[in-house]
């Protein structure tokens, strides 16, 4: 596997798209189409700030901890463990009280938008641990493109009904929460078996 | 709907979930390493210390303390050939570097203790136990490499057909696996065909590797290709191993020692998963000081020996020389540059010094020392000074396996 394909794989993973858009409340798909478009590219910049500098900071944060990247992989592959409870047992990634904040207000931009749902823990700490092991370039591209497709889906006119639609994320959710657990545990498997 | 305070609260709370989450791994899976970092001239120094605890420890009868209990101030009756002939080859190491000619004397009594020591028989000689009763494979190996190690820091031939004795010894009990058997029943006059060692295939494939270095053109590296084979594709199974590879730095020294020769992809393959794996104990070790283990946890869990952690050193220090000579391990190289820098300044700076000596009942027996629950045995300080010798060196990229210079002795040929 390429590393830009593991990378896609990893942060498709990490930040679930599918899990954010079953994530979304009834009341989003009445929201102004202004108002939803700018706080998806809110959101979006957030988060991208965040998952650059997660990127670019990787060595400096490895210090900080003062451990080896492969202890910090075995550490980011139990984030990503947490990370993935919720997209596969319950379809989605943030509960229905956080999922209630997702307004057309900038804070909404913040949180719950940039963070936890397109930077998630998981997606930061799969930026900490690939931006040394890939590439800082490549990281940085394919998350941000990873991110932008979920606020894409996210913002984007539901070709289905919508009931029907958040079903089909759930789904898809669950599945691609189930493909974080086995990135994690590779992750981990990975960082024990480093020198 | 839901009132929008609850909704933040529920956000505080998932928030304070990942900060627990955070600090229960910083306490327990990434506490940070002790990177107190040491250059190779203090690595070295710590070294000598050790070499200087072994000289100072040598008996009138050519035997080493074995093993000093500071908690009760007491030297339990207790003696192993094998270990003796280990700390033997690392004293022959450390003299030969430092050209210390009083060290290099008392290796040479610690030889004179083995010498007298050997069985012969049909034209093989091997180290015996204490009682006599059986020569096993291990002593043996390490007698060979001892006097290898002797060879390499002097020039001085006198004990070749010696170790051409025990290196018949080896080969006569090598299994047509490639593996060995674990010892020679003296009074049954056969091998031990039921037991097996981990460790003692390792040190015999490595004597066999140092012979046929010393004296080429023999056939001694058909035995020790026989027996690298059988360590990078056998011996785990054989021996049951869960968890592999087997942390074996004996193999490591032997895959350094022919890494000139050429090693084979199996060979490197298994060398790679080695450094994973030693590395891994590495940096398990250089983060037990801070975190839920450090401190107060201390007390639940203390830290490994030196006699372990110093084979850890060891074995990155020759799988150093295989990544520096070797394109396929090449990679490896700073990483297992890192770990012997983090490994073994840790290493180092738990060795007991002069000043915390003065604290025990006896200071010579502490002073250079590594103390783990309470005790030191002669291999603590073995292990530990070869894994520095050794760590200095790949920090400093000498790859010159032997001294620079022989050691000019008195006396030195026949």
């Amino acid at each position: 596997m390429t590393d830009i394909l593991l990378l896609l794989a990893v942060f498709w993973a990490a930040i679930n798209p599918p899990a954010s858009v079953a994530s979304l409340p009834e009341t989003f798909e009445g929201a102004d189409p202004g108002g939803r478009t700018r706080l998806l590219v809110g959101g979006w910049l957030a988060a991208g700030v965040l998952l650059v500098v997660a990127t670019m900071m990787h060595g400096q944060f490895l210090d900080l901890l003062g451990v080896a990247a492969p202890s910090f992989d075995i550490a980011a592959g139990i984030v990503m463990l947490a990370g993935a409870w919720r997209p596969l047992l319950r379809g989605r990634a943030i509960d229905e009280s956080t999922a209630s904040l997702l307004d057309t207000s900038d804070r909404a931009a913040l949180i719950p938008l940039a963070m936890p749902l397109l930077a998630s823990p998981a997606a930061l700490a799969a930026a900490i641990s690939h931006g040394g092991r890939v590439g800082e370039g490549e990281t940085i591209v394919v998350a941000l493109v990873v991110a932008s497709l979920a606020a894409l889906a996210m913002g984007a006119e539901p070709l289905l009904q919508w009931r029907r639609r958040q079903a089909l994320a759930g789904v898809l959710a669950r599945l691609t929460g189930g493909f974080l657990v086995f990135i994690a545990v590779a992750l981990i498997v990975d960082g024990v078996f480093s020198v | 709907m839901i009132p929008r305070g609850r909704a933040w609260r529920r956000v505080a709370f998932q928030l304070a979930g990942w900060a627990a989450l955070l600090l229960v791994l910083r306490l327990t899976v990434v506490p940070a390493e002790s990177r107190d970092l040491l250059t190779p001239d203090e690595l070295r120094a710590s070294s000598t210390a050790a070499r200087e605890w072994i000289e100072r420890n040598l008996q009138p009868d050519g035997r080493y303390t074995y093993v000093y209990d500071a908690d009760l101030d007491d030297i339990p009756d207790d003696y192993n050939e094998v270990r003796h002939a280990g700390v033997t080859m690392s004293l022959f190491q450390s003299a030969g570097r430092d050209g210390d000619v009083e060290a290099f004397e008392a290796g040479d009594a610690a030889v004179d203790w083995m010498l007298d020591r050997l069985y012969r028989r049909d034209g093989w000689a091997a180290l015996t136990t204490p009682h006599g009763d059986r020569c096993k494979v291990g002593a043996s190996g390490l007698m060979l490499i001892a006097l290898a190690e002797r060879r390499l820091a002097t020039g001085d031939t006198r004990h070749d057909e010696v170790m051409r004795e025990l290196g018949r010894f080896l080969a006569t009990m090598q299994r047509p696996d490639g593996g060995f058997y674990l010892a020679w029943l003296v009074a049954r006059g056969e091998p031990d065909y039921v037991g097996t060692s981990r460790y003692y295939p390792g040190e015999a494939t490595w004597g066999l590797a140092l012979l046929h270095e010393a004296l080429p053109g023999e056939g001694w590296d058909e035995y020790a290709r026989a027996g690298s084979i059988f360590l990078t594709t056998l011996r785990d199974e054989v021996e049951g191993v869960r968890f592999r590879p087997l942390p074996d730095h004996w193999a490591a020294y032997s895959m350094a020692e022919m890494v000139e020769w050429g090693l084979s992809d199996e060979e490197i393959d298994y060398a790679r998963r080695l450094a994973a794996r030693f590395g891994f104990l590495i940096r398990a070790e250089s983060q037990r000081e801070h975190g839920l283990f450090g401190g107060p946890g201390s007390l639940i869990r203390v830290h490994v020996r030196a006699a372990a952690f110093g084979t850890w050193i060891e074995a990155m220090g020759a799988l150093w020389r295989i990544a520096a000579a070797d394109p396929r391990m090449a990679d490896l190289k700073p990483a297992i540059e890192e770990r012997l820098r983090v490994g073994a300044s840790l290493l180092a700076h738990r060795q007991t010094d002069g000043v915390e000596a003065r604290g025990y009942p006896r200071p010579a027996f502490v002073d250079g020392a590594w103390i783990t629950r309470g005790e030191t045995r002669m291999d603590d300080q073995q292990h530990a000074l070869s894994g520095l010798l050794f760590a200095a060196d790949a920090l400093e990229g000498r790859t010159l396996r032997s001294p620079a210079e022989p050691l000019a002795i008195p006396d030195a040929l026949p």
